[in-house]
């Protein structure tokens, strides 16, 4: 932040231009843009009674906690709930399907696209609602969450997601933050414009009909000649939107998740969802460009952030290294003589800033949970050690197709050669090369 | 589990009914402190800033001294005009590429020099140019003392054709034609504070710079009357920490017509003698200077530093190096040189005059420089 500052003074004085500069300053646009935005989102009021059918695709859960979770749903009287079991059998959870009194089925085809064209097919309910098997319900959440259906135009309806018991660890704090952050700015933000990019998958509820009518595709479209079975709460999304209606988020409906407590089970998940959203971007980006504008610019922005950083930091590294000199910048300011003194005392101000600037830029989350602004050095790290590099690999190999990290039984992908597994690095090459040209 | 979800669910329902209040206060107070220091750490650079930019107005605008070259000359203590004019030791002075500006190139030079590394540096500055506070604080940050070489005239270069410029004619300078510019350029001087010694209008009994007396219109006397009009505004700018050079050529070279007792302002107005002196093919020192001296020793007794020397490529040039060292050793009237490192084709020089452009010459200024005491410039 302190960088920023002297760098845009830099600018203003000087006209000399840094791309991390600019890069802050885009962020804080964004900011702006989406402030401005969320400061008129109101959550639907008007309760709403159609017929609704819960769909649970359900590979493998421990036996508490999925009775849990369907005790939670069968609660709340939906008109069916449908579980599809996929993959080996398991008599467990079919037993407790009986006993919840539920539908179930059972398919030997793993894969949960499949598992999701069983139960739509065998469903009768207006709207289907998604549910993963490890997902807590609270009291209102599918009385909240069909509301917005009273707007015929509305198509797909989101729930507000929190992590369960956040203070287990750090990385479930620190997932607990990014999902406050996206329920608190992103999806609000764009719930105003009736164009939520990415409807969450723990509880996700569409008109059953969009979900007829876009299955085939769901099931075979293939995008730089490959078929991509990740992200499918996005790609669900993205046939919603296509087919004319908003996506929005109702913030009054709840639910629950769990977050990964192992880095490497962390790094495996972060992988796969950056794989399915930058691809999905990718495939998305010629119809938000056209259809939806602000969708395409947040969209660009998620994908070009990691390069745009690593050529900062690639700079600053080869500033320090190879010229053993503290960044020009600093200069400006009346640093005393000694770089005994004026290190700390730059570290501790620019520290400072990058603190405060948070405070305000995430208030929405930081205000109510004021202490996780103490593991707030250890997110940074984890964001920039574990989700940028992640994000960078995610977004190069996500045409390829043979799984790495998707649920074990899943879709294991088709072997062959693929020429167009190539573009993402052609563009993955071109952006780097241009950050750290730039940066340089 | 399930007691925990329902507590959280409820906290939330009940935390929405004092959120707003809660958020706004949070907003505001963090707000107002980013925006508290984001406004002190611009307030701090524009201090800077402004404490950069009247110091650089004081010493010339154009050229601004590095903060860091600043930061670094700010823990030494400024010396006096004094203490170098009344040293007893001597001065390795050169001129060459890049020097005083450049670290490496003076540290190259010094290792060329057997380690012995110079005390001096000489530049130019002609009079479209400000006061160059930067190369004097460069100077001083490698512990030499600064010469700069003070031209009337808008450009380099030494032919005849350049000689003739009306716009800078001696009469001009008296007639007051560029008195703001030299306040200007005193000012400066004087409020960097650090000793700087000024060869103004050198070589003024050749025939090529538009400031030499019989050329340009230039009338006899002329010289002088302008030299004093020059110092006066100096003297009234308070520029006390100038080391004022009288800087003719040797004979050799020069116009006979005219004589150097004639082109001496006087002792009031001069501290030390200066002389372009490079050896074409004499083989001592003596054989160089000495008919120069003679008349130069017949009217003052000022100390001599050879301000522009060298040697020409030759048979003669290890000899009459040795032999210069040796004899700036020996007398005590002469308090040093300015080497000329540069070769043919470089800084508009005909002849490659370095001391190390041989092994041979390399060795014998070597052996002598090291027998030399040097004033020591930083302390």
């Amino acid at each position: 932040m302190l960088a920023f500052l002297l760098e845009l003074r830099n600018y203003w004085f000087d006209g000399a231009f840094y791309p991390f500069a600019a890069f802050m300053l885009l962020v804080w646009l964004l900011w702006i843009v989406r402030v401005a935005l969320l400061r008129r989102y109101r959550p639907w009021r008007r309760a709403w009674t159609g017929t609704t059918s819960v769909i649970i695709p359900v590979v493998d859960e421990p036996e508490d906690l999925f009775r849990e979770v369907l005790d939670r749903i069968t609660e709340q009287q939906p008109t069916e709930v449908i579980v599809v079991i996929n993959g080996p059998r398991n008599e467990v959870l079919e037993e407790i399907c009986e006993k919840a009194g539920v539908t179930w089925v059972w398919t030997a085809v793993p894969g949960k696209r499949n598992a999701l064209r069983i139960a739509i097919e065998r469903s009768r309910g207006e709207i289907a609602v998604l549910v993963d098997s490890d997902t807590m319900w609270t009291e209102r959440t599918l009385a909240e969450l069909v509301k917005p259906f009273r707007n015929p135009r509305i198509g797909g309806v989101t729930t507000r997601q929190r992590i369960l018991d956040p203070a287990r660890s750090v990385l479930t704090r620190w997932a607990d933050w990014l999902e406050s952050v996206r329920c608190e700015y992103s999806m609000p933000a764009m719930s105003v414009v009736g164009t939520v990019g990415c409807l969450p998958g723990r509880t996700i509820a569409f008109r059953r009909q969009i979900l007829v009518d876009c299955m085939e595709r769901f099931l075979t479209e293939k995008f730089l000649g490959t078929f991509l079975e990740v992200s499918d709460d996005r790609t669900l999304t993205n046939y919603t939107l296509m087919a004319g209606y908003q996506t929005v988020y109702q913030a009054t409906s709840l639910v629950y998740t769990d977050a990964p407590t192992k880095v490497w089970k962390l790094v495996k998940q972060q992988y796969r969802w950056a794989r399915g959203s930058q691809y999905n971007t990718l495939r998305m980006m010629p119809w938000m460009i056209r259809e939806a504008r602000f969708l395409a610019l947040f969209y660009a922005v998620d994908i070009l952030v990691p390069f745009v950083l690593l050529g900062t930091f690639t700079s600053w590294i080869s500033a320090f290294v190879l010229h053993r000199d503290r960044p020009a910048i600093y200069g400006q300011l009346p640093l005393p003589d000694d770089a005994a003194r004026s290190i700390p005392l730059v570290m501790v101000l620019a520290g400072f800033l990058t603190l405060v600037s948070i405070t305000v830029r995430f208030g929405r989350h930081f205000a109510y949970r004021p202490v996780d602004l103490l593991y707030l050095p250890v997110f940074m790290m984890i964001n920039t050690l574990i989700l940028l590099p992640v994000r960078l690999l995610g977004f190069f190999r996500c045409a390829h197709n043979a799984g790495w990290g998707t649920r074990s039984a899943g879709f294991s992908g088709e072997r062959g050669f693929n020429p167009l597994a190539v573009v993402p690095y052609l563009l993955g090459g071109i952006m780097l090369t241009i950050s750290v040209l730039i940066s340089a | 589990m399930r007691k925990a979800v329902h507590a959280g669910a409820a906290g939330a329902q009940a935390g929405r009914a004092n959120r707003k209040p809660r958020l706004r206060i949070w907003m505001v107070v963090n707000t107002a402190m980013l925006s508290a220091v984001v406004f002190g750490v611009y307030h701090e650079a524009a201090i800077a800033q402004q404490a950069q930019s009247t110091a650089s107005a004081q010493t010339g605008g154009l050229t601004k001294v590095d903060p860091k070259v600043a930061r670094a000359l700010a823990t030494k203590t400024v010396p006096t005009k004094q203490q170098f004019v009344a040293a007893t030791a001597n001065y390795f002075g050169v001129m060459a590429a890049d020097v005083p500006w450049n670290g490496t190139a003076v540290g190259k030079l010094a290792q060329a020099a057997g380690g012995v590394a110079p005390n001096m540096s000489e530049t130019f500055t002609t009079w479209v140019q400000d006061f160059p506070a930067a190369t004097v604080a460069d100077s001083y940050a490698h512990d030499e003392l600064p010469v700069i070489t003070w031209e009337p005239w808008a450009q380099g270069g030494t032919t005849k054709a350049q000689a003739k410029q009306p716009a800078y004619a001696l009469s001009q300078i008296t007639g007051g034609r560029y008195d703001a510019y030299i306040t200007r350029f005193a000012q400066a001087a004087a409020a960097q504070q650090w000793p700087v010694a000024i060869r103004f209008a050198h070589e003024m009994n050749g025939d090529w710079y538009p400031w030499c007396e019989k050329v340009n219109g230039n009338a006899p006397g002329s010289y002088v009357a302008a030299w004093k009009h020059v110092h006066d505004i100096f003297t009234r700018a308070g520029a006390n920490n100038v080391i004022w050079i009288w800087a003719p050529n040797i004979l050799r070279g020069a116009q006979s017509r005219l004589s150097l007792d004639e082109l001496y302002p006087g002792d009031a107005y001069v501290d030390w003698i200066g002389l372009s002196a490079y050896d074409d093919h004499e083989t001592t020192a003596m054989q160089l200077l000495g008919p120069t001296m003679a008349k130069i020793r017949a009217f003052t007794n000022k100390p001599l530093l050879l301000a522009e020397t060298g040697s020409q490529s030759g048979a003669q040039k290890p000899g009459w190096t040795a032999d210069l060292l040796d004899w700036v050793q020996q007398r005590t009237d002469v308090i040093g040189f300015v080497w000329s490192e540069y070769q043919v084709g470089r800084g508009g020089s005909t002849a490659d005059w370095r001391f190390d452009a041989d092994p041979a010459t390399q060795t014998a200024f070597r052996d002598g420089i090291k027998k030399l005491s040097l004033v020591a410039v930083g302390q």
